[in-house]
């Protein structure tokens, strides 16, 4: 499922009430059938949460990181699938690397390799992308495929709309704090530019936040 | 289920693991190296000068153990009062990284108050140890002064939690007005009373307040509230291991856990407060980080706005930027002099009078709100740490940055000095010969001041950020440095007391001329400062790692 809204919409708020950091003020919210706020710690054993800026603990190195995952989701023998991650995400040489050392997107990658270890039920990705290389972006893509092609249930809030389209077959459209639409990527498309059948996922974003949309978008 | 589970206390280790890696690689390095053997020094001489006299029995007179049992007590309630005021959500204030990885991981809330706790007691058996420098030589017995110590912080962090944990709880029961008021009237009610119970110690034991303080103590409300504190104040000074330190270190540690029990079963829902609180302190860092005086609020004015200073080689903009940045700090900025001001003024109002206005004793003070304020007013470099990237693409020579840098702190401290020649003058001093030049040399010696504060600080720099009372390389680099930067005024100052010294004698004893080269000489340091600070930003390394 992609999240998309404008600036300030309350996508993060969103993803950050999912994982469990800040509690809802109504409704509910499950995680693979668990209550977040009923049920914590259940929801989050099926959950990974991968930030928009992920706040890696300095002093720790990349395997240290996932050696502190594997310890808080009860990963057993984590070691070799641990090495799996960090070579799929080219972080080997990076292994024994202090977290400072770390550009912004390698820790990027870290935090992803870290969600991956516990083979969540349920992955959230902020801005997935911000400061991945092209490889790296294409790996993410394909990683995430695999988990969803897997079961796992995948939300992506991001701004690049091309990265939502090409991956998501669901969408949330937040404004304002409101959900604008929620459902299949074909509905948004009917709802929003009814008379386009082949609009593109910007024309229904410009179309469902704003009353005039630029005379630019979908062209 | 664990108090706290297993991966966190995993975490614990790891990180200290990681802080031993850092210290050690950062050792590896010759100034690093430098800096932690001279601060293993330091802290080797503090214990030295600590633990020797009293291997030897060389330790003077000790204070009366029963005078400082009847202090404790007082000086722990003040403390207590302090820490409930600062507010509980502090013990409970997480890192961002804490935040992204614990908030969202499977724990309980109780196993994250759990690691939480012992995150605050490990540091406080550290704090603990920094303690006994200054209470060892009061100490009879070090075993207890240290142990009795933890357990007074502990105690004093647990209650300041408790009421943060239990007011949640009532916050969330007291969600009627009517209960609300009520809980209000309740705490008016024993305000009152304290109050009132001060009051008529007052009136019985006059004006003394060190008798006023022991009516109090001996009162009914002054013993009930002491009680518990004076627990802690025979642990600290017990004489002996048994019975005395048993006993009473005993009672402390039953009030402790006793504490600990009740955070834990009130069991608040104390996430959202701290993550709250953990915001706070991220931004109150970063904020930091940025300099100026903004990490003394959460909050920048947007008012107020300069009109754009004359280009000056490419000065004038960078100028500006740090003259709009003090202009909307103007209530920090009003804070920070009035502290400065109380700092000078008190021991005028309060001491010998006399004393306090001779021109020795102003110009000593002077000097050492000059060095303070000159440490804390970062409206330049040290406070641009954040924006170097932004500030070497800028099409500017380096010295006219650095100029542009140091303009906006150098002329809000001279008019600083300037008001405060002005107030001596109309004021207690009467218009003195000496403050006129004093005050024509307040800008070229602040331009100096701030130059070689920043130039050290663009040689090595630092990242502002929460201390460790262990860093040992910090110690040490604070050691070097602030030798280093006395090490050049002094030769600057001995310059200039030659130069002055030459042209008074040459000149057959004009005091005119002797200030008067003395003025040009500092005008050049001032310059040659400039650019020296240019030339060290040119060399500014943007990629290299910096100490946090």
């Amino acid at each position: 499922m992609g999240l998309v809204g404008p600036n300030g919409a309350g996508k993060t708020t969103t993803l950050r009430a999912i994982a469990g950091i800040i509690p809802p003020t109504q409704g509910k919210l499950s995680v693979a059938g668990h209550d977040v706020v009923a049920d914590p710690v259940a929801a989050k054993s099926a959950l990974a949460y991968v930030p928009d800026d992920p706040k890696l603990f300095d002093t720790l190195t990349a395997w240290e990181h996932l050696e502190f995952v594997a310890s808080a989701y009860r990963v057993a023998n984590f070691e070799a699938r641990a090495s799996y991650l960090l070579a799929q995400f080219e972080l080997e040489e990076k292994r024994n690397t202090a977290a400072q050392e770390l550009s912004r997107g390698m820790r990027q990658k870290v935090a992803v390799c870290c969600a991956y270890l516990h083979d969540p039920q349920a992955i959230v990705f902020d801005e997935p992308l911000t400061g991945l290389d092209p490889l790296g972006i294409r790996t993410l893509k394909d990683s995430v495929r695999q988990r969803a092609a897997a079961g796992a249930a995948v939300i992506i809030s991001s701004h690049l709309l091309e990265l939502v389209g090409d991956l998501c077959t669901h969408l949330l459209i937040l404004h304002r704090g409101q959900r604008l639409f929620v459902g299949p990527l074909a509905e948004a498309r009917t709802t929003f530019a009814g008379h386009m059948a082949d609009a593109s996922l910007e024309e229904v974003f410009f179309r469902a936040t704003s009353d005039a949309p630029p005379s630019a978008a979908g062209s | 289920m664990f108090l706290i589970d297993p991966a966190l206390t995993k975490l614990l280790s790891l990180r200290f693991r990681g802080r031993v890696r850092r210290l050690l690689r950062t050792a590896k390095s010759v100034r690093g190296g430098l800096f932690l053997v001279l601060g293993g020094i330091m802290v080797l001489t503090w214990l030295g000068g600590m633990i020797v006299p009293m291997v030897m029995g060389l330790h003077g007179p000790r204070p009366d153990p029963e005078h400082l049992r009847s202090i404790a007590p007082g000086v722990l309630l003040v403390l207590c009062l302090f820490t409930i005021m600062r507010g509980g959500e502090q013990a409970i204030a997480f890192s961002a990284a804490e935040v992204d990885w614990l908030f969202a991981g499977p724990f309980t809330r109780r196993q994250l108050l759990g690691y939480k706790l012992l995150v605050q007691i490990l540091g406080t058996a550290a704090t603990a140890a920094f303690f006994l420098i200054w209470m060892a030589p009061l100490a009879t017995l070090l075993v207890a002064v240290y142990l009795g110590t933890v357990l007074a912080l502990v105690f004093l962090q647990m209650v300041s939690l408790a009421i943060m944990q239990f007011s949640q709880t009532v916050e969330a029961a007291a969600y009627t007005r009517g209960r609300k008021v009520l809980l209000w009237a309740i705490l008016i009610a024993l305000a009152l009373g304290i109050g009132q119970a001060a009051l008529a110690a007052q009136v019985a034991a006059g004006e003394d307040w060190l008798a006023v303080w022991r009516q109090f103590q001996h009162s009914t409300l002054g013993t009930v509230l002491l009680a518990p504190f004076d627990v802690f104040g025979q642990a600290m000074t017990a004489e002996r291991l048994w019975p005395d330190f048993f006993i009473w270190g005993g009672l402390a540690l039953i009030m402790d856990c006793a504490l600990i029990a009740l955070v834990f079963w009130l069991d608040a829902n104390f996430l959202e407060v701290a993550l709250v609180a953990s915001q706070r302190r991220s931004d109150l860092v970063q904020r930091a980080r940025r300099g100026g005086l903004s990490g003394w609020s959460s909050t920048v004015r947007v008012k107020g706005r300069l009109r754009p200073f004359p280009w000056m080689g490419g000065a004038g903009p960078i100028a500006w930027r740090q003259a709009t940045s003090a202009l909307r700090q103007s209530r920090q900025l009003l804070f920070l002099i009035i502290v400065m001001g109380f700092a000078i003024s008190g021991p005028m109002l309060l001491g010998n009078r006399q004393r306090f206005l001779q021109p020795a004793a102003i110009g000593g003070a002077a000097a050492w709100i000059t060095i303070m304020m000159t440490m804390m007013l970062r409206l330049d470099f040290r406070g641009d740490l954040e924006n170097f990237d932004w500030l070497k693409t800028l099409p500017l020579r380096s010295r006219a940055v650095a100029l542009g840098e140091l303009f906006t702190p150098v002329v809000l401290m001279s008019l600083l000095h300037w008001l405060a020649i002005f107030l001596l003058a109309v004021g207690p001093l009467g218009l003195q010969a000496w403050l006129l030049p004093l005050a024509l040399l307040a800008p070229p010696a602040n331009a100096l001041l701030f130059g070689v504060e920043n130039f050290f600080f663009l040689l090595f720099p630092i990242r502002t950020g929460p201390g460790n009372p262990f860093d040992l390389q910090t110690m040490g680099r604070t050691i070097v440095l602030t030798g280093a930067k006395l090490g050049i005024l002094g030769v600057c100052a001995g310059l200039l007391a030659a130069i002055g010294g030459g042209v008074y004698f040459v000149t057959g004893g004009s005091v005119t001329a002797g200030l008067f080269a003395v003025c040009v000489a500092l005008v050049g340091l001032a310059v040659g400062a400039v650019v020296a600070v240019g030339w060290a930003y040119e060399r500014f390394d943007v990629s290299a790692d910096l100490p946090a």
